[in-house]
């Protein structure tokens, strides 16, 4: 599993520079525009493309025929996927985290250090969140044939959530939105857990 | 174990190709050479053996042991090669050593920097710049870092120019003095399977033609020629292929049974494979 970890970092060695470029921008224009969610908001994008990207990799370079030719079970090639979306959540976070702090520090920003962790916590988890929902479509049909659906995937939930008051059902009331915080992460632990599941049946019977 | 590979009554069908009860049997210390034309069903069953797809029915056994109720213990001992290099492009020598090194509980690294000094690849380049010689010498050069004891290789050589090939055919020779290495190889490059191996399967259209020692196969065929009229009065049952021109008749016959009352050439594999293709298709 940790040699399939670092073979994505390898693989993702390639995009560093324009990963590089593209955050450095935001940076600097968070700064400039004392607009400071802003990069924690394209960070954590980025940050949630890269699992996808190792996956499109893979599918180029036919990886996963090849793993499987190695003392690798494809319980650990899912798995491995979920973890180095794991880890990549964290980063964000911590990034984010740093570089919020920075600029909250610099720039006397109205935004206080605790609402923006909130924040920044409640981004990691919304990347966990979409990778729990992309996984098993793009272990089912590839990252390139996933495309379409990955973009559906992706409008889903924002297509239900501005047709819901149309439907006549009412947003959620303040008191379940208080609540937000602490249901959110088990109810993303179970999410995860059934995406993880659900990926790993479909890949047990994948051919290559 | 006297069989480092074991297939029997293997059968994989799709809609429009069946790979059909196929058996074969790769004894301990020996090279195998699996033959046939393209989409004959080579790879198939190589993806079989690594549980890539799913059989519909019959067993393999790699080191006597099921490969798939042992699938990653088999797994480690194995060291296989596609018809392609499957690492990422961006990829260097040294960091396939740090990943494999994590992948393979025995991997050694002084083994596979020696390979790498010893097939001239470059370290400092990047996967994606490495030319398809380099990039098969270098799956060649992991399969055989972690002190595997059986290679597979699906067409392993093809595409390759011959200087290359024979370098990769000598590693092989090389390895086999071992003799607890095996290795079974698939192509349709007859030439280079006659020079190395000691087994010969060969497989047309989803069913195993024959699978015997080379020298047995090359002893007991060969190519008589003779004329028209003549080849009419031959016992059809030691003829197993021919191939009729206005100068006369070729047939690939069971030698012993001819010796004496015709001239009978030495067949090659070569002929063996396209005799029997025939006369199968008849």
């Amino acid at each position: 599993m940790k040699g399939l970890i670092i073979k994505d970092f390898f693989a993702l060695a390639r995009q560093a520079r324009i990963f590089l470029a593209a955050t450095a921008f935001y940076l600097i224009y968070s700064i400039t525009t004392k607009n400071i969610t802003m990069f924690a908001v394209m960070f954590t994008m980025f940050m949630g493309f890269l699992p996808i990207n190792t996956m499109a990799f893979d599918e180029q370079s036919k990886w996963n025929k090849y793993a499987l030719s190695m003392p690798l079970t494809r319980t650990d090639i899912v798995l491995s996927k979920y973890l180095l979306s794991g880890i990549v959540a964290l980063l964000a976070i911590l990034v984010n985290f740093a570089v919020t702090a920075i600029l909250i520090r610099f720039t006397n920003s109205a935004t206080g250090l605790k609402e923006a962790s909130l924040y920044i916590l409640a981004g990691g988890g919304v990347l966990l969140f979409y990778v729990a929902l992309l996984l098993p479509v793009l272990f089912k049909f590839g990252v390139e044939k996933g495309r379409m659906l990955m973009m559906a995937v992706f409008l889903a939930p924002l297509l239900i959530a501005t047709l819901l008051p149309k439907l006549g059902i009412p947003w959620p009331n303040v008191s379940l939105l208080e609540a937000l915080p602490h249901l959110a992460p088990p109810a993303l632990l179970v999410f995860l857990l059934i995406s993880m599941a659900t990926s790993i049946r479909i890949y047990q019977k994948k051919e290559f | 174990m006297d069989n480092i590979l074991e297939i029997q009554n293997l059968t994989k069908a799709y809609d429009d190709f069946t790979l059909d009860k196929i058996s074969l049997a790769l004894p301990k210390g020996s090279i195998m050479g699996f033959i046939g034309g393209n989409g004959a069903g080579k790879t198939t069953t190589i993806k079989l053996i690594l549980n890539l797809i799913h059989r519909d029915s019959g067993n393999i056994k790699v080191f006597g042991l099921d490969n798939l109720d042992y699938e990653k213990q088999i797994k480690e001992d194995l060291g296989v090669v596609f018809d392609e290099s499957s690492f990422p492009a961006s990829m260097k020598v040294p960091h396939i050593n740090k990943v494999l090194g994590r992948i393979y509980k025995n991997w050694d690294a002084v083994v596979f920097s020696s390979y790498i000094d010893k097939f001239g690849l470059p370290v400092k380049k990047e996967i994606k710049d490495f030319s398809r010689g380099m990039k098969m010498k270098l799956a060649i050069a992991v399969a055989l870092s972690h002190h595997a004891k059986l290679l597979i290789l699906d067409e392993a050589t093809s595409g390759l120019d011959p200087v290359v090939r024979d370098e990769i055919l000598d590693v092989f020779l090389d390895f086999i003095q071992d003799e607890n290495h095996s290795i079974f190889v698939s192509s349709h490059i007859i030439s280079d399977i006659e020079k190395v191996a000691d087994y010969i399967a060969f497989i047309n259209n989803g069913r195993i033609i024959f699978c015997e020692s080379k020298d047995q196969l090359l002893n007991n065929y060969g190519i008589l020629k003779c004329r028209t009229a003549e080849f009419e009065t031959l016992d059809r049952t030691y003829v197993k292929g021919y191939r009729k021109s206005e100068f006369g008749v070729e047939a690939l016959v069971i030698r012993d049974h001819f010796r004496g009352k015709y001239t009978v050439d030495r067949a090659s594999i070569e002929d063996i494979m396209l005799y029997t293709i025939k006369g199968e298709s008849r």
